[in-house]
């Protein structure tokens, strides 16, 4: 008996047998890359999803706070269900701190925080008063520096925020105290100071600050200041560097506004025509005659690339702008 | 008396301290910065002396040692206040501002 002879497969044969194993493993390995690129799909999308909602939750808990807190002071004030009238001070007082602190980025209580400072200066004793009125300045002072901290490091290297810092004292009447101040007009006048964005000056003196930019000038001046409200007189002029040569600025048109400690840098600010924006803020008011009295204000320049939340551009080309996007890309 | 205050000297020495910390701090705010001498490098670790009034007119003396970085924190009543330092020959002087709230000043000394 002869064994019969291993049948040779055919050429044919070979490559189909090799071709259906290719298959097979490029079908598992894609099934396997299809399902990973799902997943990871599905990852971002729950990942979004859940970015979203978080949103809208966190947009819907401010709007229901925000309503909460100001419809008892703008609406009728509610207790227990009955409408009682005007709402009282103290709890106004509280309710118009927490929206300050709250939604000072995007709306401006000014209005609100000088009514709440009103009705304090009517209602209350001096004692209550100053207390109460602390709360409100202590309240102001952590909206401008929480501000101030939002901006600090915003923009680039050659469009930085800068925040310069203007000292204002008052006149002394005694001589030794005037011979004082003048030391100390002199020793703050030096270039160090100057460079590092610190200026010092009187009351009624016209103070040259410069934008980060150098594109404009602004000649600052504080009239006067009422030291029991703490307010200041604030006039300035402001020019352009192409300007600089014109006929000095008539000193009756001078532009000018109260400065209060409500005044926030978000919400009170100038823009300027090529997108400089200042806002001036009052950082420090001293009515102590040691040696004289002082206010301390800063001088915030923002970022040109820096617009408000309530600026927002509706310009599609203005976005891809302020977003550094260039044309075409 | 004498016994008495014997006894219980550690007790009468914290009691006064924490009553003249209580003092000054209801009046004074903190003022913080750098300290540049006059050539403007930074001085580290140096003791400035810082001389003032306070506003029922008292004069009061600080000295405050300056951090390896230059930096300085010092408690003061509000007003104006003399810096001075004396490096080598050299006496240095300068201004430092003080107010209710705190305050950031970096003091840059010259020649007197």
């Amino acid at each position: 008996m002869h064994a019969k002879p291993e049948e040779k497969p055919s050429r044919n044969g070979l490559i189909a047998k090799n071709l259906a194993i290719i298959t097979t493993i490029i079908t598992v390995i894609g099934g396997g890359f299809a399902a990973w690129i799902a997943n990871n799909y599905q990852s971002k999308m729950s990942a979004a999803t859940l970015i979203s909602q978080r949103e809208q939750a966190e947009s819907q808990l401010r709007a229901t706070m925000f309503s909460n807190l100001i419809s008892p002071i703008v609406g009728y004030y509610k207790d227990g269900g009955k409408i009682q009238g005007e709402i009282p001070l103290e709890r106004e007082r509280l309710l118009v701190e927490m929206l300050a602190l709250n939604f000072h980025d995007h709306f401006e209580f000014k209005p609100f925080l000088i009514h709440v400072d009103k009705r304090l200066a009517t209602e209350l004793d001096k004692d209550e008063r100053e207390k109460a009125h602390e709360s409100l300045k202590s309240v102001a002072r952590r909206v401008i520096s929480r501000q101030l901290a939002t901006i600090l490091n915003l923009g680039s290297k050659k469009d930085k925020t800068e925040i310069q810092t203007l000292n204002i004292f008052e006149l002394p009447q005694d001589e030794k105290q005037r011979k004082d101040y003048e030391e100390l007009k002199k020793y703050f006048s030096d270039s160090k100071y100057k460079e590092s964005g610190v200026y010092f000056g009187g009351f009624g003196d016209e103070i040259l600050l410069e934008s980060p930019d150098k594109n404009y000038s602004l000649y600052i001046s504080i009239k006067s200041c009422n030291w029991d409200n703490e307010t200041c007189e604030v006039y300035f002029r402001i020019h352009h560097k192409s300007q600089e040569n014109e006929k000095k600025f008539n000193q009756g048109e001078q532009p000018h506004f109260t400065l209060t400690w409500f005044d926030f840098p978000f919400t009170d600010n100038t823009l300027l025509a090529d997108g400089n924006r200042f806002a001036v803020a009052l950082d420090q008011f001293s009515g102590l005659n040691v040696p004289n009295k002082s206010v301390v204000f800063k001088i915030i320049w923002f970022p040109k690339v820096y617009f408000t939340p309530r600026e927002r551009p509706i310009n599609y080309t203005e976005i891809r702008e302020k977003l550094g996007i260039e044309a075409g890309k | 008396m004498s016994k008495w205050f014997y006894k219980k000297w550690k007790f009468v020495s914290i009691s006064f301290a924490l009553l003249l910390c209580f003092v000054i701090s209801a009046e004074a705010d903190i003022v913080y910065g750098r300290v540049y001498d006059n050539t403007g490098a930074l001085l580290c670790d140096v003791q400035i002396k810082i001389t003032g009034k306070d506003q029922n007119g008292n004069v009061f003396t600080v000295a405050v040692t300056t951090n390896r970085d230059g930096s300085y924190k010092v408690f003061i009543p509000p007003g104006a206040h003399k810096v001075e330092f004396t490096k080598g020959i050299d006496k240095l002087e300068a201004w430092i501002l003080s107010y209710p709230e705190p305050f950031h000043q970096d003091i840059y000394l010259k020649k007197r």
